[in-house]
């Protein structure tokens, strides 16, 4: 793997210079603003951070921008750590991510419990470029490193009578304030149906912008599902499953009319309370429509032939 | 009403004392009211803020109205309680005030968030409802606020002037609802709220309030009046 120079990220004076929004102006300008804010082609898109990833792509395949480096590391939902999204990096800095195993296990034929590194040396790293949606109607462009899950999947060879493969994160309340604080069904847990798993686009990723993964985002190594809500994204993973029946999973069993167990992104199904029909991208004013399948239903679509996936949301 | 009439004085100087007081107290007042602003403006200008700044100061804008509005309802429970009937000059400031941070929350949320496009705002408004009970809320507050103003009673009618001071009372849950049904998790400070909400609103139920009142020399005014 590559490691792109610490000096080729985003100088922090500018970053911050882009995360003034100009709330100030904006409110003087007032009605002089109105006209042009429904406008998201001109200027507010340049706010977005390019900052180089070890294979030089600065967009996604639609071309739109990636989220700056010290916003991807800097805002996220960990629940584990805080509800608090622009906390979580300071309280996971010191949160140890090794020695760490992952437990490969279930209806397989090889079940196996790998230490971090040689699972990360088994599988080489490659950079995927993925919008992410949070089901909080924001979003972001990252430039991920990691594996597609099949890989380990395809060694592990999963039984014929497996269909399902369900994720397991780390339970360590000593460790994860938010697990103390907050009376959720620890541990975080996640699932996916073995066919949407197999999926080539379904990532582990352990790294981003180049870099070894954070634990803010789920170090050392958590799932990246684009086409589903973030929350199916679940970070640092213990233990992947393979089983018959659909597993439980942490946001449909805290609020199973609000969250449900495939979590697609779909800008026609809205949450109860709030629409998914657009998105704030962070580093940008304004809102971007949302996006069938967050873009990616060429691929992923016919998964879900046959579905009413207003009842399969 | 003098805004710092405090009872009895029977020495210019005492009157001195209580008037330099309360032109410190009312001072005082304003400043507090304007430093989240000026906090928020500060923090957006040194790129403090989150990196989803809009979420933020829409959460910033939204959590100092509620709790100005809270501080209003306080106000004529604390005069029940305490006898100083001087306190209800404070009431309309708080009251307006609260209005301002639920304008500037309204302004990121419909031009800033959504750049004024109808069609998402109306989706948002009329089929969410937590944006239906902030705007709900924001119209009850502009009715309260816009009839505190001198001049509009008269033409008004006494009647409906009076419901529409009351309208602050019923903005206060509706506030509350708007903040629990945008957010993903209640937590602890949305009870807190909830709680102190709900008990500064019993202090409105009649016979609790004329027993109250029968300790002060005189009724006070109904809700939002000097």
């Amino acid at each position: 793997m590559k490691d792109i120079d610490r000096s080729e990220i985003t100088p922090e004076h500018l970053f911050l210079s882009r995360r003034k929004f100009m709330l100030g102006a904006a409110a003087l300008a007032g009605a002089a603003l109105l006209p042009g804010c429904g406008d998201r082609g001109g200027g507010s898109n340049t706010q977005t951070t390019v900052s180089p990833g070890p294979v030089g792509a600065t967009t996604d395949e639609l071309g739109q921008a990636l989220t700056s480096f010290e916003a991807v590391t800097g805002y996220n939902n960990f629940y584990e750590f805080t509800v608090d999204k622009d906390s979580v990096a300071d309280l996971a800095r010191d949160f140890a991510t090794r020695p760490w195993t992952v437990e490969v296990a279930g209806l397989v034929a090889r079940p196996q419990v790998l230490p971090i590194d040689e699972l990360l040396a088994e599988f080489p790293e490659r950079e995927r470029i993925y919008r992410m949606r949070c089901v909080e109607a924001w979003s972001m462009v990252i430039p991920w490193l990691g594996f597609p899950l099949r890989l380990l999947l395809d060694q592990v060879v999963p039984q014929p009578q497996a269909r399902y493969v369900r994720f397991v994160a780390i339970d360590a309340p000593e460790r994860l304030p938010g697990q103390r604080k907050y009376s959720f069904d620890w541990p975080y847990t996640e699932g996916l149906r073995l066919d949407e798993a197999m999926n080539d686009l379904t990532l582990i990723a352990t790294g981003l912008y180049g870099k070894q993964l954070l634990p803010q985002n789920g170090a050392p190594l958590r799932l990246v599902v684009p086409w589903k809500y973030g929350f199916k994204s679940i970070k640092s993973i213990v233990r992947i499953e393979l089983v018959q029946d659909r597993p439980a999973t942490f946001w449909s069993s805290s609020a199973p009319h609000e969250y449900g167990f495939y979590a697609n992104v779909n800008p026609e199904v809205d949450h109860p309370r709030w629409s998914q029909k657009s998105e704030r991208r962070i580093g940008e004013t304004g809102r971007r429509d949302t996006l069938p399948f967050n873009g990616y239903g060429e691929e992923v679509a016919g998964l879900y032939e046959g579905m009413d996936l207003r009842k399969d949301f | 009403m003098r805004a710092w009439t405090f009872g009895r004085t029977s020495e210019a100087a005492g009157l001195r004392t209580k008037q330099a007081f309360g032109t410190a107290f009312r001072l005082g007042l304003h400043a507090a009211s304007l430093a989240p602003l000026a906090l928020l403006l500060y923090d957006d200008w040194a790129g403090r803020l989150s990196f989803n700044p809009i979420e933020d100061a829409t959460r910033r804008t939204g959590q100092t109205a509620l709790a100005l509005l809270i501080l209003a309802l306080a106000v004529t429970p604390l005069v029940l309680v305490s006898g100083r009937r001087s306190l209800m000059t404070v009431a309309r400031p708080l009251g307006l005030y609260a209005m301002l941070y639920a304008s500037i929350h309204l302004f990121i949320f419909a031009v800033l968030d959504y750049g004024v496009r109808l069609d998402l705002l109306r989706e948002a408004v009329l089929e969410k409802p937590y944006a239906l009970m902030g705007l709900a809320a924001f119209v009850l507050l502009l009715a309260t606020a816009a009839t505190s103003l001198r001049g509009w009673p008269p033409w008004l009618g006494r009647r409906w002037w009076r419901w529409s001071q009351r309208a602050v009372l019923a903005a206060a849950p509706l506030v509350l609802l708007h903040s629990l049904w945008a957010v993903k998790v209640i937590t602890s400070t949305h009870v807190a709220y909830t709680a102190l909400v709900a008990f500064l609103l019993v202090f409105r139920v009649p016979s609790l309030r004329r027993r109250l009142e029968r300790r002060l020399s005189e009724p006070l005014p109904r809700e939002g009046a000097e």
